[in-house]
């Protein structure tokens, strides 16, 4: 008896002594198991990048002007999969919006940000740019990476890029003209019985914005800022020429090439006074002169009913996405071909690029990879958007334009839109029309010239100025165009306006003759 | 007096040991759970600094724009100048809102920076480019309405203010020509970066406002009561602890810090458990190791009992029971080498001890056969009815005084025999007693026999144990008498010293002339005398030589031999002096 008990002693107190020790272990591990996940110390400003982008590839960073859409990280994902086998690089887009682009674009100069790919226009100081220095020389990049391009985009076209004898930026193929006018909501043009095809010029406007401000309360009539109302829209490359940057403008009509300021015009006091007498009916959104809203948004809150826009074959379509409703167009002048058009959409390499040549490769891409191409246009397929027939999409079932996640619509700068899916709402024949449209349009006679502001930076900078200041008042017509305008032309006069416009016409008559010469 | 026990004592050793430790353990764990809480805390209250900090930073630089703006900006000074419509008020409407726009790249936690003039109650509003169409137009609207409400009197700090459920911090710079420039930041958006700390159940980041009420949080997931819970334990807080440990639903780690700039605070709720780690276990596991240890404790006291103290206890019993007489009492195995050298060493001096009481008891007994024997021997039946018949024959012949002195001598004798109280006598008693033994028995044979005594004068007073002689005599008389015609049966009783001896051997000599030894006899008889145990026969021989043994304690010995020309010679050779207690030899 005393043999078994003290075996039962020995395996009771061995067993308690190892229960012991399994407790302190396990504790142990259990402890330091989840050791590794404690509240670690986070860096205080993460950006939203934390999805793994290979360490090794190279970013690229695309600077575009647009909206912000939901899945713009989703997109950009998928593009980078994409992108990883085809050049082994990866894109970072940042889309700016237009509001506030020469701010942000300026700060991220100034501050030494990397961009590689900035989008540029001739409408956007491309030529002040390049002056600057701010974009690099592309002539050697196009050769060794942009064999695609160079297959699909006109040789002339390729030159609308040149300044000063180098390539700066590539133009998107798309349409080469445009015409300038409103965009309206379509259920309200129906409410209220208006007959478009009876609105040939702006004032044309006035009793349906009356109409539209009467029976809609809440809505403004036109939707306006400093840099985006019917004036600049109609004023600049609508009826003029700008021939680039800083004062001194090409009247369309006007076959002597005269350069002049268009300040002194008298459309320009005409359009004033159609402003200032629209803006004091209240058509217009109080604060025009000082807003930076996107009239795309104010239309899809219920706000506006107009604003103006540059158009283009089934622009209504693509405006109809942008708002979420249907949208109408009116066409206020002939589609007009300027040089501007020829580098309407452009991307150039900036000096900040840290990847020039991996930019220039995915600016290839997107001139020859359709699939690429779309991804960027239209976001994921099955997500974003469905295949119908053919190259024609649509949204996918529940998905419409107001909840789409990716809504970023700005196909008309990107690569060739020739592979870009249309929408099935769209015309098939859309990029025929497109052709016809680029075939019509009036050609501006000074189509090829660009100016190079060099030699009068400084009066241009300071007329910049002076628009700064009176554009708001002139474009929304915030101010009596009597009291303004004289004032406007006087600080011109003073910022030396009629030096630039004596360099502009100098270069124009050296590039006249030097096209006439044979 | 329980505590003297080998019991009490090991319970006491062992609780010694055993129980500091467990202090230790339990006070190490309960320290490291402190240190842990508080290093925990105090970097998660450096990391919330640093956070609050950052807000405050940032917040500081807004207000640092709105100071400079609202001292430098001309336009926006004279935003509340001119009237709406002239040409200054244009431009100073133009400039500032160009210039709002321009430094929203720079403040882009401003959502919204604004100017207002109250005079012409103008609002100029620049939004983030994140900030969308409706959120715009609603800030705007609730912007409006604060400014108009406000009187021109604005308060010199960040203010909370509530739309549409989400709440924005409020600062709103005079210029002091009835304009102001103010800033708009979205709370959410500030807790941002929290959301990082707090994803995934690691803990809860919220911002009270002043009242306590919540304001932001990093993680929607906070029910209404719990922040009740929080709102209360924030009121019991005590000033300057480092942090709090509150209990919603589970246990968290409350830590707070009030920003410099706003009437906001930031809360940081850390689940206990993530902060802990293994702690936690390393705690249940210490409750229950007293338990082990007690458990431990118990068996360890069994083990010892069944090892130890049993056995010692045993032992102990085994003496009480030797020492109450049971001699019996032997200790049972055990394993270990100590208690079997004990035990082996104990069961043999038990039984040695067996052995010599059983050995006295023997003596005793035997000493007291002897005595008894003797006592017999004595008490001879047959010569006191020898006696009585002489004294019969003599009363036949009328022999009256031959019969008196024969009582006399009985009398003498009987007496004298049975004295066995004394130890001992001197050889003149002995005599005496011999001679009336001599004496009777002549009074039988008369004429046959004749005795004799040779005493050395100085032996009288040597002592012998009594009786030690007359056997020696009585043999004589039965076994070497003999009737023989013309010579009368003589027995002499001579007492000298031997001479070789210096410490002298005394010789009792009783010599006869009757019929002597056979031939083997006299070895024989020295051997029964001599020997250990009383053997069947010739007791009475063997009796004296025990009993002068005895005495003695001595070497005594007793000598068988013919006389010439015939007869028994039976010496007795006792030492002079009686020996200390040396023991005779076994």
């Amino acid at each position: 008896m005393a043999r078994t008990t003290k075996k039962a002693i020995a395996f009771v107190g061995g067993a308690l002594g190892v229960i012991l020790l399994a407790g302190g272990v396990w504790a142990a591990l259990r402890g330091g198991a989840s050791s590794g996940s404690g509240p670690s110390a986070v860096s205080p400003s993460r950006p939203a990048h934390e999805a793994a982008v290979a360490s090794d590839a190279d970013r690229i960073v695309m600077v575009f002007p647009s909206g912000s859409p939901r899945d713009l990280q989703l997109v950009e994902d998928e593009m980078n999969r994409y992108l990883l086998t085809k050049i082994n690089a990866v894109v970072d887009l940042k889309p700016i919006d237009m509001g506030s682009w020469w701010d942000k674009t300026g700060l991220m100069f100034a501050s030494n940000e990397q961009i590689d790919l900035l989008f540029t226009a001739g409408w956007m100081k491309f030529g002040d740019e390049v002056a600057k220095g701010k974009l690099l020389p592309l002539d050697d990049l196009l050769e060794r990476y942009g064999q695609g391009i160079q297959g699909i985009l006109n040789p002339s076209i390729i030159e609308a890029g040149k300044l000063n004898g180098s390539i700066y930026g590539l133009v998107a193929n798309k349409e080469f003209a445009s015409s300038k006018g409103l965009v309206l909501r379509k259920d309200l043009i129906d409410k209220y019985g208006i007959d478009l095809s009876r609105v040939k010029t702006l004032a044309d406007m006035t009793p349906i914005f009356a109409a539209i401000k009467q029976g809609e309360p809440g809505v403004y009539p036109l939707q306006a800022q400093a840099e985006r109302s019917p004036f600049t829209y109609m004023m600049q490359y609508g009826l003029f020429d700008m021939l680039g940057d800083g004062p001194g403008v090409l009247a369309r009509e006007d076959a002597s090439m005269t350069v002049v300021s268009m300040a002194d015009t008298p459309q320009f006091a005409a359009y004033a006074q159609l402003m200032y007498e629209w803006n004091r009916a209240g058509y217009l959104n109080p604060d025009a002169a000082t807003t930076k809203d996107n009239e795309y948004e104010a239309v899809k809150a219920g706000r506006a009913f107009a604003f103006a826009e540059s158009l283009k074959p089934g622009f209504e379509i693509q405006a109809s996405r942008n708002t979420g409703m249907p949208m109408a167009t009116v066409p206020l002048t002939k589609p007009y071909t300027t040089t501007a058009d020829t580098t309407s959409a452009m991307f150039a390499v900036t000096k900040n690029a840290k990847h020039p040549e991996k930019a220039m490769m995915l600016l290839n891409l997107l001139y020859t990879d359709p699939y690429l191409l779309n991804l960027l246009d239209w976001g994921i397929e099955g997500k974003h958007y469905v295949k119908k027939a053919g190259n024609l999409i649509d949204y996918p079932a529940g998905v419409n334009a107001r909840n789409v996640g990716y809504n970023l619509n700005q196909a008309w700068m990107f690569g060739n839109l020739l592979n870009s899916y249309l929408w099935a709402n769209e015309d098939p024949n859309l990029w025929e029309r497109y052709r016809d449209f680029n075939a019509q349009a009036d050609k501006s006679l000074a189509l090829g010239f660009v100016f190079d502001p060099a030699r009068v930076k400084n009066e241009i900078a300071a007329c910049a100025n002076v628009e700064a200041d009176f554009g708001p008042a002139i474009n929304t017509g915030g101010l009596d165009p009597q009291i303004v305008l004289p004032r406007y032309r006087q600080k011109l006069k003073e910022a030396g306006a009629d030096k630039v416009i004596r360099e502009k016409q100098r270069q124009l008559d050296a590039w006249l003759a030097e096209r006439s010469a044979p | 007096m329980r505590f003297a026990t080998l019991r009490a004592r090991l319970i006491l050793g062992f609780s010694i040991v055993t129980i500091p430790l467990v202090i230790l353990l339990l006070s190490n764990n309960l320290y490291a759970t402190k240190v842990v809480h508080s290093q925990v805390a105090q970097s998660n209250q450096n990391l919330l600094t640093m956070y609050m900090n950052d807000m405050d930073k940032v917040l500081e630089e807004i207000e640092n724009y709105l100071y400079k703006a609202s001292e430098q900006d001309q336009s926006l000074q004279s935003l509340g100048l001119y009237a709406p419509g002239t040409w200054e008020a244009y431009l100073a409407q133009t400039q500032t809102a160009s210039d709002l726009f321009l430094n929203t790249n720079y403040y882009d936690a401003a959502d919204v920076l604004f100017a207002y003039s109250s005079s012409y109650d103008n609002l100029l509003t620049a939004p983030q480019q994140s900030v969308s169409y409706e959120r715009k137009q609603r800030i705007q609207e609730k912007l409006r309405t604060l400014l108009r409400g406000a009187g021109a009197r604005y308060d010199a700090r960040w203010n909370v203010v509530e739309l549409d459920g989400s709440h924005a911090l409020l600062r709103i710079v005079d210029t002091g020509e009835q304009s102001c420039i103010g800033a708009w930041v979205d709370l959410d958006k500030l807790m941002m970066p929290l959301r990082l700390l707090t994803r995934d159940g690691r803990g809860e980041a919220l911002l009270l406002g002043k009242d306590g009420q919540p304001i932001s949080q990093s993680s929607p997931s906070q029910s209404s009561d719990s922040l009740q819970a929080i709102r209360q334990a924030e009121g019991t807080d005590p000033r300057g602890a480092a942090y709090n440990i509150v209990k919603l639903d589970k246990r968290y780690l409350l830590m707070e810090k009030p920003s410099r700039t706003a009437d906001l605070k930031l809360l940081l709720l850390l689940p206990e458990r993530t902060l802990l780690e293994g702690l936690p276990y390393f705690r249940i596991l210490t409750y229950w190791v007293p338990l082990i240890a007690a458990a431990m404790l118990i068996l360890y006291l069994v083990f010892l009992q069944r090892s130890i103290v049993r056995p010692i206890h045993q032992l102990v019993k085994g003496m009480r029971r030797i020492r109450s007489g049971d001699l019996r009492a032997r200790l049972e195995d055990n394993k270990l080498v100590e208690f079997i050298a004990i035990n082996e060493t104990f069961n043999g001096m038990v039984q040695q001890i067996e052995h010599l009481k059983i050995d006295i008891y023997e003596e005793q007994i035997r000493t007291q056969k002897a005595e008894l024997k003797a006592l017999q021997a004595q008490i001879h039946p047959h010569f006191f009815m020898n006696s009585l018949n002489i004294v019969y024959h003599l009363a036949q012949v009328r022999s009256y005084e031959i019969i008196q002195s024969l009582a006399l001598h009985l009398v003498r004798y009987f007496r004298y025999a049975t004295r066995t109280q004394v130890a001992a006598i001197t050889v003149k008693e002995e005599m005496s007693h011999i001679h009336d033994y001599l004496s009777i028995q002549k009074y039988r044979f008369p004429e046959a026999l004749t005795f004799e005594f040779q005493v050395d004068p100085a032996l009288e007073t040597f002592e012998l144990p009594p009786l030690a002689v007359q056997p020696l005599v009585e043999n004589a008389m039965v076994h070497g008498f003999s009737f023989k015609i013309g010579e009368p049966y003589r027995i002499r009783v001579r007492v000298y010293a031997e001479q070789d001896q210096p410490d002298g051997t005394v010789c009792i000599e009783v010599s006869d002339n009757g019929r002597g030894f056979a031939e083997l006899q006299p070895a024989e008889l020295e051997e029964t005398a001599h020997a250990l145990e009383p053997g069947d026969g010739h007791v009475g021989l063997w009796n004296v030589v025990r009993r002068c043994r005895l005495f003695y304690k001595n070497q005594v010995k007793m000598r068988f031999a013919n006389g010439t020309p015939r007869g028994a010679i039976v010496t007795l050779h006792l030492p002079r002096s009686k020996q200390e207690a040396k023991g005779e030899s076994r």
